[in-house]
């Protein structure tokens, strides 16, 4: 399955809301997956993990909440200010919100944690692979004191989704769906006149 | 911004479609029908080239022989008359075959878009469409054409078209190319410019089929359609519910397009004086309009009073222009000041549409900046005090917050996906199930409850530590503050009220793209037609490109406008 960007996100974002996630998170995890893809990283199964623990889990740790808490508050980084975590879980996913502060500041943002750091540029996506690493462990992230020129990233071809992956994507968007009734077949589209004229 | 005005648009040269047709003629492009494999009963393949400045596109199209009980406008269709998808570039070969069509491609295609939706595509395939005939008008210029006879111009124009797109597809839909992936071509740059260009490709196509269809039946005696009758034929569409959530969705989007009908009002409103060629021009323009306006008739009894009301009013506008003092300082200011106290909704905007016509040297560079990067501004700023936001939301949302939303017209209505067809519905909320499923569109309402909420926190506290409490509140919060960047994105109506009418939004999308004659036939669903009039591909030039919408009219001796 080759999706374009353009289905990896809304897919991602409907599996999101059917997972639970609230429609303003679902549509930044949309969005924050297709900006990996179109890096060439393909986090899906990592999302779907989350996504699929997410009824039973707790929140401390939350890569989504932690991704936002960065990315919205993206300008207090800028002012000198550095963002803590006791942990954060499947850091894979806070990658693109992080990425997304460092482009909003027009600065790279570095990322500590306890075992080792790592630079998030103000384009493109840090070169780690962080698809393996379950948890983080005292993560602070500061902006860099100087602008660092990226050149900016090619574009990438597209990402070969695992079948099953996708499967299970769509499966958590179907709950996102209302069933189809007699009623709503007539009344939902407001067909009613005939239309083969 | 209520959903009445925007619900009375018409087309104007701001139109994705008029843009599309004054590049063509500017740049010169090149059209070729490459390949025509079509047998005796209308099914196979055809291919159109069209060559822009730097690169080419190709539309490949699948007429079929559709057993009339399949046929259907509804987007639970599975079939169709004929299924096409513009390609990126010239469908060749390579290697020894280079210059040749690639029959590998070719068959790919083939494999997938008569399935439209049930069809995978990829990143060289841009566009997705289908249509279905017009059986009555199809039917009846096939038996003309084959009998050695031109159809009645008056029979073709009442339709107005030979097929009808049902769909319309792009942005990576179902595998197609990403429109960031193409965005960056000068052609390509502006809103829906590939699904134009892909519309106005398919309409030389109706025409080539309908008159292969004539040849197949009676090879002794067919003849081609009139160049003056096929002017009259653009493309129907008929469109519903689908389109609606876009216009709630892309709120930045839709900021950039009014925002080019208002900068383009101003620039107008503002001149001191009129010059001559562009007061002609505008009063011939009216006479067109009035032309329009007498020939536009539907069933539906909601806007064929507003029809009868438009007639009206375009008389009253011409009775006040006879004896207006264009020397008086301002005149196109007075004249649409003139028009809010006198003039129903659909004739003002018509005037709208008729001041913006003249004055192309001044305002068509503004079709150049009805695009947006939508990833851009999706960034929240989660460091506003929360004092801020209400403060936003009390400056750009008045008209949500005077509403209860808790009675029962107030949120009568939901929005959902449909499980079956994966297409945007309207359900009623204390009718039907699935109210709990519903998208994010009430807009109004959810500004209200986010209002209220904000009131029961510290006013400095951040919207971010706001929002890692409330997160079903976060997609309202970044809409309040895109909406305060973007003073057009909005539109100032509840879309759950029981007596909010879907096609108000269709209308407002249709008319930037340049359709007309909206007729509804339903609340929700309405049939258009695109280029009418227009120049085909073989004839446009830079007198054409922009002279038909609608177009001259001829008036004939002793008869009065």
């Amino acid at each position: 399955m080759k999706p374009s960007l353009n289905e990896i996100q809304v897919e991602c974002k409907k599996a999101s809301r059917g997972a639970g996630l609230s429609w303003g998170l679902a549509e930044e995890v949309g969005q924050a997956m297709a900006r990996l893809a179109g890096q060439g990283v393909d986090a899906l199964p990592v999302l779907l993990d989350y996504l699929e623990a997410l009824p039973d889990r707790d929140m401390s740790g939350d890569p989504i909440r932690a991704g936002t808490w960065i990315a919205d508050q993206a300008n207090l980084l800028a002012e000198g200010e550095s963002l803590s975590f006791a942990e954060i879980r499947q850091p894979m996913l806070v990658l693109p919100f992080v990425a997304m502060a460092a482009q909003s500041i027009g600065r790279p943002i570095i990322v500590t944690h306890r075992d080792g750091a790592w630079t998030v540029p103000s384009a493109g996506m840090p070169a780690q692979d962080l698809s393996g690493i379950e948890i983080l462990q005292g993560v602070t992230c500061t902006a860099a004191a100087a602008k660092v020129d990226i050149a900016s990233p090619v574009s990438m071809p597209r990402l070969d989704i695992d079948d099953l992956i996708w499967q299970r994507l769509k499966d958590l968007a179907q709950r996102t769906y209302v069933p189809a009734t007699e009623q709503s077949r007539l009344l939902g589209a407001g067909a009613g006149s005939i239309d083969n004229d | 911004m209520t959903l009445a005005r925007l619900g009375s648009f018409h087309q104007s040269r701001l139109s994705f479609l008029r843009s599309l047709l004054r590049r063509a003629a500017r740049e010169n492009w090149t059209y070729e029908r490459r390949l025509w494999q079509v047998d005796d009963k209308g099914e196979g393949v055809a291919v159109y080239r069209v060559g822009t400045a730097k690169r080419a596109y190709s539309l490949v199209c699948f007429p079929h022989d559709l057993p009339p009980e399949k046929r259907s406008d509804r987007v639970i269709a599975d079939e169709w008359d004929a299924t096409f998808v513009l390609y990126d570039g010239d469908i060749d070969a390579g290697g020894i075959d280079a210059g040749e069509i690639d029959a590998g491609e070719i068959a790919r295609l083939q494999a997938n878009a008569p399935g439209q939706e049930a069809g995978r595509y990829g990143p060289r395939d841009l566009v997705l469409s289908r249509a279905n005939r017009s059986v009555r008008l199809f039917d009846y210029a096939v038996t003309c054409l084959a009998t050695g006879k031109q159809p009645e111009a008056a029979q073709l124009a009442e339709i107005g078209y030979l097929m009808r797109t049902t769909a319309v597809y792009g942005n990576g839909k179902f595998g197609l190319a990403d429109r960031c992936s193409i965005a960056d071509r000068p052609e390509l740059a502006g809103p829906f410019q590939a699904e134009m260009l892909t519309v106005w490709l398919i309409r030389w196509f109706t025409i080539d089929i309908v008159e292969h269809m004539a040849r197949q039946r009676a090879p002794e005696t067919a003849v081609p359609l009139a160049a003056d009758l096929r002017r009259v034929l653009g493309v129907g569409n008929a469109t519903g519910l689908g389109m609606a959530p876009f216009l709630v969705l892309h709120s930045a989007l839709i900021d950039r397009w009014i925002d080019a009908r208002e900068t383009a009002l101003a620039r107008i409103r503002s001149l001191p004086a009129a010059r001559d060629d562009t007061r002609d021009c505008f009063l011939d323009h009216l006479g067109r309009a009035q032309k329009f306006a007498a020939d536009w008739r539907v069933e539906d009894k909601v806007q064929q009073e507003r029809i009868l009301g438009l007639r009206e009013d375009l008389r009253d506008l011409r009775e006040t222009v006879a004896d207006f003092d264009w020397n008086q300082p301002a005149p196109w200011d007075r004249l649409i000041r003139w028009s809010e106290a006198h003039l129903r909704l659909e004739a003002q905007e018509m005037l709208v549409t008729l001041v913006l016509e003249p004055h192309g040297e001044l305002i068509d560079d503004l079709t150049e900046q009805m695009g947006v990067d939508e990833t851009a501004e999706f960034k929240l700023d989660g460091t506003m005090p929360m004092a801020g936001l209400r403060h936003l939301i009390e400056t750009h949302y008045s008209f949500a917050l005077g509403e209860d939303y808790r009675a029962a017209a107030s949120q009568a209505r939901f929005w959902y996906v449909s499980a079956e067809k994966l297409e945007p519905r309207l359900g009623e909320r204390f009718e039907e199930a699935g109210g709990e499923l519903e998208q994010p569109l009430g807009i109004a309402r959810d500004v209200k409850a986010l209002y209220d909420l904000a009131a029961t926190v510290p006013a400095d506290q951040s919207l971010a530590a706001f929002l890692r409490d409330q997160p079903e509140l976060r997609h309202i919060a970044r809409r309040v503050q895109i909406t305060a960047r973007h003073p057009y994105a909005e539109i100032r109506g509840n879309l759950l009220a029981a007596d909010m009418r879907p096609i108000d939004l269709l209308r407002c999308k249709l008319a930037f793209f340049g359709a007309t004659r909206f007729d509804p036939k339903s609340d929700r669903w309405l049939r258009i037609t695109l280029f009418q009039h227009a120049p085909f591909p073989e004839e446009i030039d830079m007198a054409s490109a922009d002279n038909w919408a609608p177009p001259p009219v001829e008036v004939r001796p002793g008869e009065k406008r």
